[in-house]
This record gives C-alpha cells, sequence and structure tokens, in this order.
C-alpha cells in the first residue's frame, strides 16, 4: 500500500513538472526539431519551421520547398513546390504524461530507480524532438503520396500520431517503464469461489 | 498400508505449463496478446481512417457526439444555446470542430484492442467491451463539454486541455476501470 501511494503521489510529481512546462522550455527543442524535419524532407529546402500562437492553440508551422523534379501518377512536378503543413505543438506531451506514471510505478516498485529514471528523461526527449516532425513531414508527402515508399510510410505515421498513435505510444511506453507484464494478470486474479 | 511415492522426473513444469495454458483462453501467452493488441488497434485504425474520409462521417459523428454534447451545453449554459453541425459545435459566433480524437476513436478503439486482447473467454470479453465503451462514451461526452466550456471561459487552458489532459483523464480513466472489471471478471465462477 505504501508503494502505491508513493507512485501516485511521484506520479502526480511528474505530471505537475510537466504542467508547468512552458512555451519557452518547449520552444528551446525547435533547432532540433528542424533539423529531424529536413533529414525527413530529403529533396526539399526548409524554409520556416516556427511556433505559432493563437489564443486557443499552440502549433508549429512548417513550409519546405523543392530542389528536385517529383514523379508521381499525374506527371512530373518541377522544382520550386512549396508544401506547408501544422500541427500541435504539444503533440508529444500526451505520451510523456503516460511514460511518467508508468515510470512513476516502476521506480516505487522495482530495484534500478536511477536506470529507469535516466532512461525516462532520455526517451522523453527523443519523442519531443522526433514526433512533431514526423507528424509534419508526414502531412506534407500525404500530398505526394504516389512517390516514394518512405513518403507513405511517412504518410501512414503522420495519420496515426493525429488518431491515437501517440496514446498508444505512451501506453505501451507506460508498459515498459512500470515493468508490469500482463501475463502476470492471471496470477494474481482471485480464485474461482465455489 | 501401502505409501505412494511421487517421483518427480522433471516434467511436473511442464504438465503445470500446458495444464495452465489449455485453461487460459485465446491469446495465451505475453507477446499473443501483446501482438493481438496492437494488430486490432492497427486494424481499427484503418476502419476509422476509412470511415473518417467517407460521407457517413459527419451524420455519424453528429448521431454519436456532437447532438449529445451539444444538449448538454445547452441545458448547461441557456443563455447561449449550443447547437451541433455535422461534426461541429456551434454557439453565437464560434465553433468548435469535433474530430480525430475528440470524437472519442483513439481511447475507444485502444479499449476495444484491449478487450480483444483481455485473458478472457469471448462471452466475458464482450462484456468487458459493452461496459468500456459506455464509458468511453459517457467520459468522452464530459471531455466535450470541458473544452468548449474553455473556449468559453478560460481559452488560455484549452489548447493543454485538448492536446494533453483531457485525453491523458480518459485514457487513465479507462485503464483503471478495464483493470477493475477484468479482475472482477476472472474472479467470478466460470459456468460449467
Amino acid at each position: 500500500m505504501t508503494r502505491k501511494l508513493a507512485a501516485f503521489a511521484l506520479a502526480s510529481l511528474a505530471l505537475l513538472a510537466l504542467a508547468g512546462l512552458q512555451e519557452r522550455t518547449l520552444r528551446a527543442l525547435l533547432p532540433a526539431q528542424r533539423a529531424i524535419y529536413a533529414l525527413l524532407m530529403p529533396g526539399f529546402e526548409v524554409r520556416e519551421y516556427t511556433w505559432v500562437s493563437t489564443p486557443v492553440q499552440q502549433s508549429l508551422y512548417a513550409q519546405a520547398r523543392s530542389l528536385d523534379p517529383i514523379q508521381t501518377a499525374q506527371g512530373t512536378i518541377a522544382p520550386g513546390l512549396i508544401l506547408h503543413a501544422h500541427t500541435s505543438a504539444r503533440l508529444a506531451l500526451l505520451a510523456c504524461a503516460l511514460a511518467a506514471i508508468g515510470w512513476a510505478w516502476g521506480v516505487t516498485h522495482r530495484p534500478d530507480a536511477a536506470l529507469r529514471t535516466m532512461a525516462l528523461l532520455a526517451w522523453a526527449v527523443m519523442v519531443n524532438c522526433m514526433l512533431a516532425p514526423t507528424a509534419l513531414a508526414g502531412h506534407q508527402w500525404s500530398l505526394l503520396v504516389d512517390s516514394t515508399l518512405a513518403g507513405r510510410m511517412l504518410v501512414l505515421a503522420s495519420d496515426l500520431l493525429l488518431h491515437g498513435g501517440v496514446a498508444m505510444l505512451g501506453i505501451v511506453s507506460a508498459v515498459a517503464f512500470s515493468g508490469l507484464v500482463l501475463s502476470d494478470y492471471p496470477h494474481r486474479a482471485k480464485e474461482p469461489r465455489a | 498400508m501401502s505409501r505412494r511415492t511421487k517421483v518427480n522426473d522433471g516434467t511436473d513444469h511442464l504438465t503445470a505449463r500446458t495444464a495452465r495454458r489449455e485453461a487460459a483462453p485465446w491469446p495465451a501467452s505475453t507477446s499473443a496478446r501483446a501482438l493481438t493488441f496492437i494488430v486490432g488497434f492497427l486494424v481499427l485504425q484503418v476502419a476509422y481512417r476509412a470511415l473518417h474520409a467517407s460521407a457517413y462521417a459527419a451524420p455519424v459523428l453528429h448521431a454519436t457526439t456532437t447532438m449529445w454534447a451539444a444538449t448538454l451545453l445547452t441545458w448547461l449554459e441557456p443563455s447561449s444555446p449550443t447547437w451541433a453541425d455535422g461534426g461541429v459545435l456551434r454557439w453565437g459566433d464560434r465553433h468548435l470542430l469535433v474530430g480525430a480524437g475528440c470524437d472519442g476513436a483513439d481511447v475507444w478503439t485502444i479499449h476495444a484492442s484491449a478487450a480483444l486482447a483481455a485473458p478472457l473467454p469471448w462471452h466475458l470479453r464482450w462484456v468487458l467491451f459493452g461496459w468500456g465503451s459506455v464509458l468511453v462514451w459517457i467520459l468522452n461526452q464530459a471531455r466535450v463539454v470541458a473544452l468548449v466550456q474553455l473556449h468559453r471561459h478560460w481559452r488560455d487552458a484549452l489548447d493543454a486541455a485538448h492536446a494533453v489532459w483531457a485525453p491523458l483523464a480518459l485514457l487513465v480513466m479507462v485503464a483503471a476501470f478495464n483493470a477493475w472489471l477484468l479482475g472482477r471478471l476472472r474472479a467470478a465462477p466460470m459456468p460449467r
């Protein structure tokens, strides 16, 4: 019971820390995100990768311009094509919050707390740097879906991120960080009563 | 008086494992359950994407989500009535587009694939799926109503609530409910 309470307190603290993440902190990751976005958009020049703030939404805006001709089923698109995309600036925080809950359980019930904490921090940085550029690149490649297999995969990944993929990623990471194994469950359940 | 001596020939653990496997419903192993969970989620996502791109999306969204949320919102704030227009909630000169997550499909697909992978007989799996789906629907109505209320009265908090806290609350509550109901269903006596 004490461990469960400790896990609950630790998870609450981690979530409070996440809630305290302000725009300035998230903006610090923009250069890394832009570099990853450029890697995901070969043959394009990244013209803009900026934070857009409106009264109701914080989002990321990316603009890229094609440098080479692009072959599609409809024909060839000349260089100079400009693509635009938006996504939520807080896209990755849901996955981080779920992972933090799993981590809180893991460090209070398993011996390797330091290792789990380091892994969580590394994972959080990676997810925050990777998810938004993937979603943005997928949006843009969806316009050119006939072009390459890599493009199609990016479109699929981007769509999944928008429709529950972030939550799924968070759940899987939460289970991994918690150290819980689903196969334990049948043996922990009560025996049937006569 | 004869005394029976049990000889351990080293196969006891194999017999026990086989018996457990026979007693356990499909999918029996952890890896099979994890695979079922992920494949089920991907299949439901593909089906959801097909529906989302079709002409049925707006009427379905209207009937399952926005119509009920609009009624609840109008009851909460009769001075500023809300009405549903397909997948959009409108009040005054403002609106909120409900879709791609806010329709509850993200949590529902995760719940449905978890029910599919649950270590239960099929009839109990349907019980878990049914009650969980009802809970997802109720909680999602609460999420939509809360988001509209934030849009009306506390717009600064809308983005974080929309992107992080509302889906997190929904997922945690549905996961806790599933764990609780799964335990109850597993503990219930099986019909012979």
